[in-house]
């Protein structure tokens, strides 16, 4: 068995996340917890292509590094585009919810 | 709204089969991880050969705005379009509660902290050529002092002249864009610039790219586009569903 050092934890901790996170996108029905879901994916995918980019030799990989640092900043953009979105998602359930009521008590 | 014992036990009992699902798939990632297999290989000699070339003496920022410059430009335009789509939606009455009057500490926090974090990310950018740094970490730092700014709802904002803000924004893409056509002006391809001139290239981008990424990052957590005061408190008052009915 392979000795467990620290970038070995890293990694699996990385997938561990990735994996919680497809846990909660799949199995929430709330779309604000899907949207912390994708947002646990891509923390976990960062943390682990972190991890490989340090590997085996003593040379640090910088290209998966600059991925994560623009990767973040464009999470972050795509999770406020998911919130306004979500938002009128919301809006849209609520007006549809208010028009169910207002026809139910015309009928009766 | 909290879900009682027998649902969320139910909840679970129905979806067993996709935790079984997720812990098959975590355990063949991590046997894929950690299985033998021949010694990856990076790209770390490669942009260490060619280091000198770049311009900036950082490997992450030669990766990424020169080697890998291309990317950088799309994820710029990418944060770009987010601010867009955000702009283009209607204002929905889904807002953030009412904002609880300003107090005393979150403005003077703002006082002490809001020119330090300028601070800072003016020091990132500059570190950003030869150690850990630029444009990406100078402008989160920026983003957050104008959220901060935005909590306060600073009279600061009020006084930004109203067209700025869209040439703020369109600054870092599009002269990103400038350069790499500028460089097929010169009889070169798309963002190829080399050594001598790199740098100069290298360090206009980074300090445009953070100012238009710190102010893309807080356009978007304001969650609209900045609108006339008579108009937004129009809106307020009329929810868009009692219009519709």
């Amino acid at each position: 068995m392979t000795m467990l050092s620290p970038s070995l934890i890293y990694g699996l901790t990385g997938l561990l996340l990735f994996v919680m996170g497809l846990a909660g996108l799949l199995g929430c029905a709330e779309l604000l917890r899907k949207i912390l879901a994708t947002n646990i994916m891509a923390s976990g995918i960062f943390l682990f292509l972190i991890t490989i980019a340090h590997g085996s030799g003593t040379l640090i990989d910088p290209v998966p590094q600059a991925m994560v640092l623009t990767g973040i900043v464009v999470s972050v953009s795509s999770t406020a585009v998911a919130l306004a979105l979500a938002c009128h998602v919301q809006e849209a359930a609520r007006r549809h919810d208010l028009l169910q009521k207002k026809r139910g008590t015309v009928r009766r | 709204m909290t879900k009682g014992p027998s649902k969320t036990a139910s909840a679970l009992k129905r979806q067993w089969p996709l935790a079984l699902l997720l812990v098959l798939l975590f355990t063949a990632l991590a046997w894929a991880y950690l299985a033998p297999g021949p010694a990856a290989v990076g790209l770390a000699a490669q942009v260490d050969a060619s280091l000198t070339a770049s311009g900036v003496s950082s490997r992450v920022t030669a990766v990424l705005l020169n080697f890998r410059a291309y990317d950088t430009l799309l994820e710029c335009f990418v944060i770009f379009l987010g601010v867009m789509v955000v702009w283009s939606l209607r204002p929905t009455t889904v807002t953030a509660p009412r904002q609880p009057q300003a107090g005393a500490i979150l403005s003077s926090l703002e006082r002490l902290l809001v020119p330090l974090m300028v601070l800072v990310a003016g020091y990132l950018l500059w570190a950003g050529s030869n150690q850990a740094g630029g444009a990406f970490q100078a402008g989160a730092i920026l983003g957050g002092a104008g959220v901060l700014l935005l909590l306060d709802s600073s009279p600061l904002l009020a006084r930004l002249p109203k067209g700025g803000l869209v040439w703020g924004i369109c600054l870092g893409p599009f002269y990103f864009l400038v350069v790499a056509v500028a460089a097929m002006l010169r009889g070169r391809h798309f963002l190829e610039y080399r050594a001598p001139e790199a740098t100069l290239a290298i360090v206009t981008l980074e300090a445009t790219a953070a100012f238009s990424i710190g102010l893309c990052l807080a356009t978007l957590f304001a969650g609209r586009q900045p609108q006339g005061k008579s108009r937004g408190e129009n809106s307020a008052h009329s929810p868009a569903w009692e219009e519709d009915s």
